[in-house]
């Protein structure tokens, strides 16, 4: 199957960005497996993860939510269309900010948590935990620096591509919150 | 590209908000069973207003409910796994 290069420009993405798709659902595959472990290894260690839990920074993760889906709506600003191109350049830009405030916030939350990280008494809860986020922070991050790249070459097709991917990495972090820091 | 107007954009940005504080205020004020299934009921929703209206997915259904649908998969695998540790703790 190949991408249609009579794709319109201003299209949103569809089943024809094959490739597109394919990255998409290999992210989602690899966080879903992630996610699931995480969730089947609180079942054998339910009284180590619900201690573990108490250490985590819930309104500061909520907080970092809502930095992310702020982000996603420059992102989503960015891509509208006929958005003229020094508007759609701005709108990059600040969805990268956004992005690198995330993780600013992220690190910041974690020199509160490291300390716990080698206590037998948590289980695996904090190598799980920081395998998980910190993988999506690594996203993130990589994320926010392809946010600026397309922002000083804003052919559409590049748009469309980068703000796909950072939808999903909202969308696994508004998935992840809840199972990581309230389940 | 995203067929939203700015406006509806804003719109769905504040609706986004209101919701994560809601679910800062389910967690703090419901608690337990209740609260969860409500805080992960609510990501549902985010989840289905991310794909919708800020990946422009309205028109492509199947990719949409495949999204949300990974979502959901999790959230009710979230709730399940808090049920069979209620019930294995009697």
């Amino acid at each position: 199957m190949t991408v249609s290069v009579a794709q319109a420009e201003d299209e949103a993405p569809d089943a024809g960005d094959f490739l597109l798709w394919i990255l998409v659902w290999s992210e989602l595959t690899a966080f879903g497996i992630l996610l699931v472990a995480f969730m089947v290894t609180g079942v054998f260690q339910a009284g180590e993860f619900a201690a573990a839990r108490g250490h985590l920074n819930a309104p500061l993760a909520a907080l970092n939510t809502a930095v992310l889906l702020t982000s996603g709506w420059q992102a989503a600003r960015a891509a509208r269309s006929g958005a003229p191109r020094g508007r759609m350049r701005a709108a990059l830009v600040v969805a990268a900010l956004f992005g690198f405030v995330f993780v600013a916030i992220k690190l910041y939350e974690y020199s509160g948590e490291i300390g716990y990280a080698a206590d037998a008494a948590y289980g695996a809860f904090f190598e799980l935990y920081f395998l998980l986020t910190g993988f999506h922070l690594l996203h993130v991050l990589f994320g926010a620096l392809v946010l600026l790249l397309v922002s000083w070459r804003t052919e559409r097709s590049n748009v469309l591509l980068i703000t796909t991917l950072w939808h999903v990495f909202d969308l696994i972090w508004i998935v992840m919150f809840p199972i990581v820091y309230l389940a | 590209m995203i067929d939203r107007t700015e406006r509806q954009l804003l719109r769905r940005w504040i609706t986004l908000i209101a919701i994560t504080g809601t679910s800062v205020a389910a967690v703090r004020f419901a608690g337990g069973m209740a609260g969860l299934a409500l805080v992960l009921c609510l990501a549902t929703l985010k989840t289905r207003f991310v794909v919708l209206d800020f990946m422009g997915l309205r028109h492509n259904r199947t990719m949409a409910r495949a999204l949300v649908g990974w979502g959901v998969v999790l959230a009710v695998s979230a709730a399940l796994k808090d049920v069979i540790i209620a019930f294995a703790s009697g």
